[in-house]
């Protein structure tokens, strides 16, 4: 069921309709079984893992809560540790190393059984472990208290808007308002709407129309020119952007007319002068996770210079793997960690060179954002590649024909879908506040509102293009 | 206890804004889609190649015309699908024309029983005195195919799609349906594609050339109902020796997409909504006072073997069950020319002689059909101009 499919509309036209109707407990309880009905509507037999992680997890946090000795509460965390990354590691990876190991073996004439390599991947499953294991992972630390209600819990861990493709809400955050009986306000519907409408314009005008450009390029068969390619990566930077801050949008716009707020994912991470700048701006809530449950108990920046590179580059590493099972999401993971390490070792000689007055720092971050996107855009390179030799054709492409072939007639399409959301993301961004739009004059307001539904309507692929995270 | 969590009284305040943002919305999708844009110059820029995708920009310009200029007395309508646009040319025949301008010809592809059903309700505001169906099991035992873009965007036509397939069939249709459904809403969203063939799509379709792209594929929608029963190849081998011995050369692709096309045919579910649809409009058609015409259009004899005997039996029945509302007129192939093999350009298409053939006895049908019509209402006391 995906948020721009009608079967969605006339799915959260009913939740809507019925939930504000219902008392607090009764609420919940109804968020919970909707919730399991959106992630069935996906595939009902992976209902099961969802099940398995939400009991172990609610389970686990309970006995944390009451054992007092820190070998029990460690053999817990682990045990939860265990429970979801094996979820994670059986379903997701072990395709994948059953593959790579086939391929390993295949020169010395071994060959693995078909169903070891063919594992399907249940919708969602990257977001709602790490979201449930965050939850065990904070009450070992004694941030959260146990929630003694399995409701509350589940309704945590399975809350549709964000089941599928996060934002990945941490306890403290997301369970509150679960726990605290809701008041939904007009207010609230008003800008829930408004993110839920240009969310869909993201994805539906801005990213499904770049797809068809970069699917083209990017297509295995395609022999592309190097500007050809050049342009189809920064396409690409903006479908992904506009695919999955649209999802992340109508996911925050849905839950806030259910009276909840999901964290913010995107920051305008392409207006990012640095690498460590662009993952503080790009999916936040995955970053936040790997920095305070991957790199920080890896010790962090608490070890030394080459201690910390390692942390760093083992964090991204994973989190590339955490993208997908394949080669080119552990390079992409390898290149953001090596462009974080070459940033720390650089960033004393950097700050010397910054310059100090006020427009000659301006040009200096400039220079930053321009050069920033750039190299975020090789990331994308390797991310979108089919394979890592299709990624080096690519990045062959780029190298050998660096002027030749130039398509001019695209720059028109390139400009009409990015310009309406650079002109309202570049206001907000002007403005400091992520959701200005709405304090905006009423008649700007209504026009703004007009011409966001005009381009859906005129220009939208039309119902149910599949967003890109969902396989991950 | 815990309140509820509805929104409170004090809290419902009109979401201004947004009301504005669609009030505005529909002007100007009354104003500019509805109104100022020029069809004829807009159906102008649609390549000939892409009107069969968009083949309602081509009644949406007669229509805007007519309503512009009111057409002569007495005013014909023919409907009908390619194989009327390949087959009627009243210019043809200017001795059997009746008055100049007379004659309106809603004849494009894809216009199969819900678009005849959309077009009728269109039609109605023009008064017609007479409207032409040129039918066959071609339109009755095809599979549904819900495209807004071919459509006049009639709610009353979806309202009647919705009553004939009941609710099982609205769940499992519920995207094409909405999509119609707003099409019957928002003028903007019915006649992007005419939009987009015109002009809009070079603000979204990035051009690419074949290193990067398979040439488009544009007759794709014409296949898509087919693929499910696929052509056995004898049968195959038999229509391409027929086709190859009297029809024109180079007719080898239409003979390829309409054998998959005829083999798609069959009975079922579909077919009771297409008739309900037909004889709805026809229905409308008759309410309003006009006289209808039913006429059925041949299809090559050498696709005999790939046609079913018995769909035709079910046409037949459909149609002669229609025309004992007075009013209606069914000439059947019987009763019209005989079609010589060599007179069609491909399986269902006739090729000029042949059309000649099927304009001339159609007008007759249309005069006939208008006489009677003429005495009806004066016995019902009704005066005509």
């Amino acid at each position: 069921m995906l948020f721009n499919s009608l079967s969605f509309a006339l799915f959260f036209a009913a939740v809507l309709a019925l939930a504000p109707a219902l008392r607090h407990r009764g609420q919940n309880l109804f968020l919970l079984v909707a919730s399991y009905l959106f992630y069935a509507a996906w595939d009902w037999r992976f209902l099961g893992l969802l099940w398995l992680s939400t009991a172990v997890d609610f389970a686990i946090g309970l006995a944390l809560g009451r054992a007092r000795d820190a070998r029990a509460r460690r053999r817990l965390v682990v045990a939860s540790l265990v429970v979801n990354l094996g979820i994670l590691a059986a379903f997701k990876y072990a395709g994948f190393f059953a593959r790579s190991l086939a391929a390993l073996l295949l020169p010395l004439g071994l060959s693995l059984p078909p169903l070891a390599l063919q594992v399907v991947l249940p919708v969602g499953i990257s977001f709602y472990t790490f979201q449930s294991l965050s939850y065990t992972i904070d009450v070992y630390r004694g941030r959260v208290a146990p929630v003694p209600s399995l409701l509350d819990f589940a309704l945590y861990v399975a809350f549709f808007p964000q089941l599928v493709a996060g934002p990945i809400e941490r306890a403290a955050h997301l369970l509150p308002q679960v726990q605290a009986p809701r008041r939904i306000r007009a207010a609230q519907l008003g800008s829930g709407a408004w993110l839920v409408l240009f969310g869909l314009f993201k994805k539906a005008v801005v990213a499904d129309n770049l797809a068809v450009l970069v699917d083209a390029v990017y297509a295995p068969a395609a022999s592309p020119t190097g500007p050809e390619v050049l342009l189809a990566t920064y396409a690409f930077a903006f479908q992904i952007y506009c695919d999955f801050s649209g999802y992340t949008d109508i996911a925050r716009g849905v839950a806030r007319c259910l009276g909840f707020e999901l964290m913010r994912n995107f920051d305008l991470p392409y207006l990012a002068a640095s690498p460590r700048e662009f993952w503080r701006r790009w999916h936040i809530s995955l970053s936040t996770w790997l920095r305070d449950y991957l790199y920080i108990p890896l010790g962090g920046s608490r070890g030394g210079a080459a201690r910390t590179q390692r942390n760093l580059a083992l964090t991204m590493l994973l989190g590339g793997l955490w993208h997908g099972a394949a080669w080119t999401f552990v390079l992409w993971g390898a290149w953001h960690g090596a462009l974080l390490c070459a940033q720390r070792a650089l960033d004393p000689a950097l700050a010397r060179l910054a310059p100090r007055g006020p427009a000659a720092a301006r040009a200096w971050r400039a220079w930053g954002v321009l050069l920033t996107f750039h190299l975020v855009c090789a990331g994308w390179l390797l991310f979108r590649a089919e394979s890592l030799a299709h990624a080096g054709a690519l990045c062959a492409a780029l190298a050998s024909t660096p002027v030749a072939g130039l398509a001019g007639s695209w720059l028109l399409p390139f400009g009409a879908l990015l310009a309406p959301l650079a002109l309202i993301e570049l206001a907000q961004a002007r403005s400091g506040d992520p959701e200005a739009v709405l304090r905006w004059p009423l008649p700007l307001r209504a026009l703004v509102y007009a011409g966001v539904f005009a381009g859906l309507v005129l220009l939208g692929e039309d119902f149910g293009e599949p967003f890109l995270y969902f396989q991950f | 206890m815990a309140s509820p969590s509805s929104t409170s009284s004090s809290e419902r305040r009109l979401p201004l804004a947004g009301l504005a943002a669609a009030l505005l919305v529909l002007l100007l999708d009354r104003c500019v889609v509805g109104g100022a844009l020029s069809w004829e110059a807009l159906a102008a820029r649609v390549e000939p190649t892409r009107m069969g995708e968009v083949g309602s920009a081509e009644d949406r310009r007669l229509l805007a015309e007519l309503a512009a200029r009111p057409p002569a007395r007495p005013r014909v309508a023919v409907l009908g699908s390619s194989r009327g646009e390949a087959a009627f040319h009243p210019e043809w025949l200017p001795e059997t024309e009746l008055p100049p301008g007379s004659v309106l010809r809603f004849v494009h592809p894809g216009l199969r029983p819900f678009e005849l059903r959309s077009l009728v309700e269109a039609l109605l505001p023009l008064e017609p005195d007479a409207a032409v169906f040129l039918l066959s099991e071609f339109e009755t035992h095809t599979p549904l195919e819900l495209r807004p873009e071919l459509s006049s965007g009639s709610l009353a036509a979806v309202a009647d799609l919705l009553r004939a397939g009941g609710a099982r069939f609205a769940w499992q249709e519920r995207v094409g349906l909405a999509r119609l459904a707003l099409a019957g809403l928002l003028r903007g969203y019915r006649d992007r594609a005419i939009l987009g063939a015109a002009g809009l799509e070079r603000l979204r379709r990035f051009p690419l050339d074949a290193r990067l792209a398979p040439p488009e594929a544009s007759l794709d929608w014409l296949l898509a109902p087919a693929e499910r029963r696929p052509v056995p190849p004898a049968l195959q081998r038999r229509v391409e020796a027929a086709a190859a011995r009297f029809l024109p050369a180079g007719s080898a692709f239409a003979v390829a997409v309409e054998m998959r096309q005829l083999r798609a045919l069959s009975r079922g579910p579909h077919q009771r909504i297409q008739e309900a649809l037909l004889q709805w409009a026809v229905e409308r058609l008759l309410a309003a006072g006009s006289a209808v015409v039913l006429f059925e259009a041949p299809l090559f004899p050498g696709a005999a073997p790939l046609r079913d005997p018995t769909f035709r039996d079910d046409f037949l029945a459909f149609a002669r069950s229609l025309e004992r509302e007075p009013g209606v007129r069914f000439v059947p192939l019987e009763a019209g020319p005989r079609y010589e093999p060599g007179e069609f350009s491909d399986l269902t298409h006739l090729a000029r002689p042949g059309a000649e053939k099927l304009t001339r006895a159609l007008l007759g049908a249309v005069r006939e059909a208008l006489a009677e019509r003429v005495e009806r209402r004066a016995a019902l006391g009704v005066e005509d101009p």
